[in-house]
């Protein structure tokens, strides 16, 4: 069977497309259908002569299997350091196949390399500071998943998260309608609470364009109101566009760069249509990674970066806290034994490790703070990184993987965990769930909205006794 | 008086109270009546996974799923929905259940939220864990409109409205309430009993106050109570009265209810609870509610009262 | 003879309980609901009240209440007889709380002993 009816080679293009992947649930039919899924080898090919270029061919060529990398890679470590794990074998079994043969590999051989980029890579890339030749096996993994997609192998939660991108500028089915509505919600939600505090569409030339995560508004905006509460009491002039507010791209995970670009090409839209100073992003690892890091080559922009300067919502807490923007009670602080996740997306792949720990010395008291070991960009993914969490196919998988997780935290006898990552925070809960261990986990903004400082002319009226 | 009346339920015998008071209070007083269940929790990150609130399962959401969901809430609830005289519909979510609820109420217009008091355990369990504070306190926080509740079976046993309780603190948000109070009795022609506690234990700041300063305090407050809310009272409205008891107010809020046989009490919610989980537990609102002999609703904001 | 009224919409436990009374020679009147129930209180002057929770129109509760608040009758004593769960704390100072299906001889007890017999 070349294509079957819900398992095919061309992305999810309409809503109808959506649905009807959708309706097939769990995608049982999909990867039925995906065992009898033809591989084009030719369009394979092609593709690999258009895009295989000299730095993944080389990498290929100088990788020496010295398996340097093993070691480095959590998920061998936490599968019993068993050989299929290692990161080089990954990669030299899955793209060096494909490279070799130049395309011809068949159906079988596919649905091996998705399970490997999939289920054994969240493309962390801690694996990259141990090769002795600069290999980057996460990048190599991220290149097979495009590959892969492009033939249709890729599992089903991500085709429809990569559709959903394509149908709505969002991972999930929030309209541009939606959105609004859900900022003058949680606008109207907490006005009381902090009058004058509303939460601007549209403003040109504002300071601060503010982006975030499409599950904010669809099952937590919270979120969103915890940020504009947070600008409000900085006293920035903020604003979110109506269109391009959405910053994470599940496509990134998906392979589905023609996606990537049209997603993230919409908050540079955005940008360049209401002319903000910067733009700060929601506490999200990929979707910095995506909008910061990989976007602006995805868009061909020439300068390689954004078109205003683009920071990660720890960049902004930082320098609230710094210039006293925000400022903190100290007798508000946390006093009790409190760890930080540090994102692979945004510390050791952008190097914000010493921006998040300034944001720590205002908010703990001193002494209370326990870093993981391994830290900063040593630190290992939270186990359910590059949509490893989302995967029902691998969930067992998934779920061996957040043990290593697991075990860092209970290393440090911490019963709080901070997070300042959606996907962090979504593998944390769950190997709550799974374990049991006993802790909390949090982002950053409901902690500071505990503990800062209202300015006097911000506070409510005082309510009598 | 209430037009649009929201049912929140999670289609099980922890509403059961719950529904008793809402089919009635929509039959009785001619109100639209909305039963919106939330029936799985967003989980697994971006997947279409959710958590079913009764089971615990991982279920995946497809329209057969809401649609069985549905069918089993109209069964669930048959006897009710053939007795009940107003227009009924159903709606199935999946969502966090404060937020949905909270989203429907809005979209909807709704003036009265009826829910079941915050569900306890297993019920709870998976989307209670990284949230703070229960499906109630959130709702009750965020409404524009009161929030009905009923945690003890006997509290669903009146029929309709005839004697409200205002228990008042002086807050801004007893201004909404007193507002929701005064409106309701004048309507449905209730009696209203307009409340307050001295709380002893926090008036005397750590000491014991002597019975002189409480009874003189308790003068105070009488009169306070005349002129912030007698004054208000239409004319031709006279079935209210003032009383103030010094303890501690839950448990004199809920002795005075049980004296006056009331069948509703009104209190306050108190949005500036620092900490909802911590709040939770010490709550005068939440206390009432767990202990009261009649349904309790809670006002925040002034918005739909 | 000693007259109980019985409140309760459901005829079939009117005519029970009608029967159960009138063999052990009392006398008895019956309403259907808290507002009939009212009226017919006023009238009849009963020793004692088997009372019924939920009901069409008005329900027991709102019926105590009322009775409660008038000085002649508020000293009537009331028996609740109802099927529904935790009906002794619906209203607390009735003299006895009976959960359908309840034990004849139970009520009969009851009964007697608040009218002294």
């Amino acid at each position: 069977m070349p294509e079957g009816k819900y398992c095919f080679r061309r992305p999810l293009q309409t809503e109808e497309d959506i649905l009807h992947l959708l309706s097939d649930t769990r995608g049982t039919n999909y990867y039925k259908e995906m065992e009898e899924l033809e591989v084009d080898t030719a369009d394979l090919k092609k593709r690999l002569d258009a895009t295989c270029k000299s730095r993944i061919r080389t990498w290929l060529d100088i990788c020496a299997r010295c398996g340097l990398c093993a070691d480095s890679c959590f998920l061998y470590r936490v599968n019993d350091r068993a050989p299929e794990q290692v990161p080089s074998y990954k990669v030299q079994t899955t793209l060096g196949e494909i490279v070799r043969k130049d395309g011809n590999v068949d159906t079988k051989f596919m649905l091996h390399a998705m399970e490997v980029c999939w289920s054994r890579c969240t493309c962390c890339s801690r694996c990259a500071q141990y090769c002795p030749h600069g290999i980057d096996m996460g990048q190599m993994i991220s290149y097979t998943r495009g590959l892969l997609y492009s033939q249709g192998f890729v599992p089903w939660e991500l085709k429809i998260g990569s559709g959903m991108h394509r149908v709505y500028r969002a991972q999930m089915d929030v309209t541009e309608e939606d959105w609004v509505e859900t900022c003058e919600w949680m606008a109207e939600e907490n006005e009381e609470e902090y009058p004058g505090l509303t939460i601007p569409v549209d403003v040109e030339d504002a300071d601060i364009m503010y982006t975030c995560n499409a599950r904010e508004p669809k099952h937590y905006p919270e979120d969103v109101a915890e940020a504009a509460i947070l600008f409000h009491i900085a006293g920035e002039n903020w604003t979110v566009p109506s269109n391009g507010w959405e910053q994470t791209a599940l496509c990134m995970f998906a392979g589905d760069w023609e996606a990537c670009k049209m997603q993230v090409q919409n908050v540079y839209d955005a940008i360049e249509r209401l002319r903000p100073k910067r733009v700060v992003g929601t506490e999200c690892g990929h979707a910095h990674r995506a909008s910061v890091i990989e976007g602006p080559y995805w868009c061909g922009r020439p300068d390689g970066k954004p078109p205003a300067p683009y920071i990660h919502y720890v960049e902004w807490v930082a320098e609230a806290l710094r210039t006293g923007k925000l400022k903190i009670d100290p007798a508000k602080r946390i006093k009790e034994p409190v760890t930080l996740q540090d994102s692979c997306n945004y510390v050791r792949n952008y190097g914000l490790a010493e921006v998040t720990r300034e944001i720590i010395s205002y908010i703990v008291e001193p002494g209370y703070f326990v870093e993981m070991a391994p830290n900063k960009e040593y630190n290992y993914c939270c186990g359910g990184g590059g949509g490893f969490n989302g995967v029902g196919r691998y969930r067992a998988q998934r779920n061996k993987a957040l043990k290593t997780k697991r075990d860092q935290i209970l290393a440090t006898g911490c019963k709080l965990v901070i997070a300042p990552c959606h996907n962090c925070w979504d593998a944390i809960r769950d190997l709550e769930e799974e374990f049991e261990i006993g802790i909390r986990w949090t982002f950053l903004k409901p902690l500071l909205i505990k503990m800062v400082e209202i300015p006097e002319h911000l506070r409510p009226e005082q309510e009598e006794e | 008086m209430f037009q649009r009346i929201l049912f929140a339920t999670s289609g099980s015998p922890a509403s059961d109270d719950a529904a008793r008071v809402a089919f009635d209070l929509a039959s009785r007083y001619g109100a639209t009546l909305e039963l919106l269940h939330v029936t799985g929790v967003p989980t697994r990150a971006y997947s279409q996974v959710v958590k079913d609130v009764r089971t615990g399962e991982e279920v995946s959401v497809d329209e057969n799923y809401l649609s069985c969901i549905g069918d089993e809430l109209r069964s669930y609830y048959e006897k009710h929905l053939a007795a009940c005289t107003a227009p009924c519909t159903v709606s199935i979510v999946t969502g966090h259940p404060h937020r949905e609820i909270l989203r429907q109420a809005r979209n909807s217009g709704t003036d009265l939220i009826v829910m079941g008091a915050s569900t306890k355990g297993e019920e709870g369990k998976f989307y209670r864990r990284g949230m703070a504070g229960s499906t109630l306190q959130r709702v009750a926080k965020a409404a524009r409109c009161p929030v009905l509740s009923v945690h003890r079976p006997h509290a669903s046993y009146w029929g309709g409205i005839g004697s409200i309780v205002f228990a008042t603190d002086f807050s801004k948000p007893a201004e909404s309430a007193f507002a929701f109070a005064s409106k309701v009795a004048r309507e449905l022609d209730a009696e209203l009993h307009i409340f307050h506690t001295l709380d002893i234990e926090k008036g005397g700041m750590g000491r014991d106050m002597d019975q002189d300063e409480i009874e003189g305090r308790l003068i105070e407050a009488r009169k306070r109570m005349h002129a912030t809310y007698g004054a208000r009272m239409p004319e031709d409205f006279k079935k209210w009265q003032i009383e103030v008891w010094e303890g501690t107010p839950y448990v004199e809020i809920v002795k005075f209810a049980r004296e006056r046989l009331a069948d509703l009490i009104v209190v306050a919610h108190h949005a500036s609870d620092p900490d909802l989980e911590a709040a939770r537990i010490g709550s005068t609102m939440e206390q009432v509610i767990l202990r009261a002999n009649c349904p309790v609703v809670s006002v925040n904001h002034p918005d739909k009262v | 003879m000693a007259k109980i009224m019985i409140v309760d919409d459901d005829p079939n436990i009117v005519t029970y309980l009608t029967d159960i009374f009138t063999d052990n020679g009392y006398q008895t009147c019956a309403a259907s609901d808290g507002a009939k129930a009212l009226e017919l209180v006023k009238a009849e002057r009963p020793d004692l009240i088997t009372l019924d929770i939920e009901m069409p129109e008005e329900w027991g509760p709102r019926f105590y209440r009322k009775l409660a608040q008038d000085p002649e009758l508020k000293r009537i004593p009331v028996v609740v007889v109802s099927g529904l769960a935790g009906n002794k704390y619906a209203i607390p100072k009735a003299v006895a709380a009976l959960t359908k299906p309840f034990d004849p001889d139970e009520l009969l007890g009851i009964v007697g002993s608040v009218l002294g017999r």
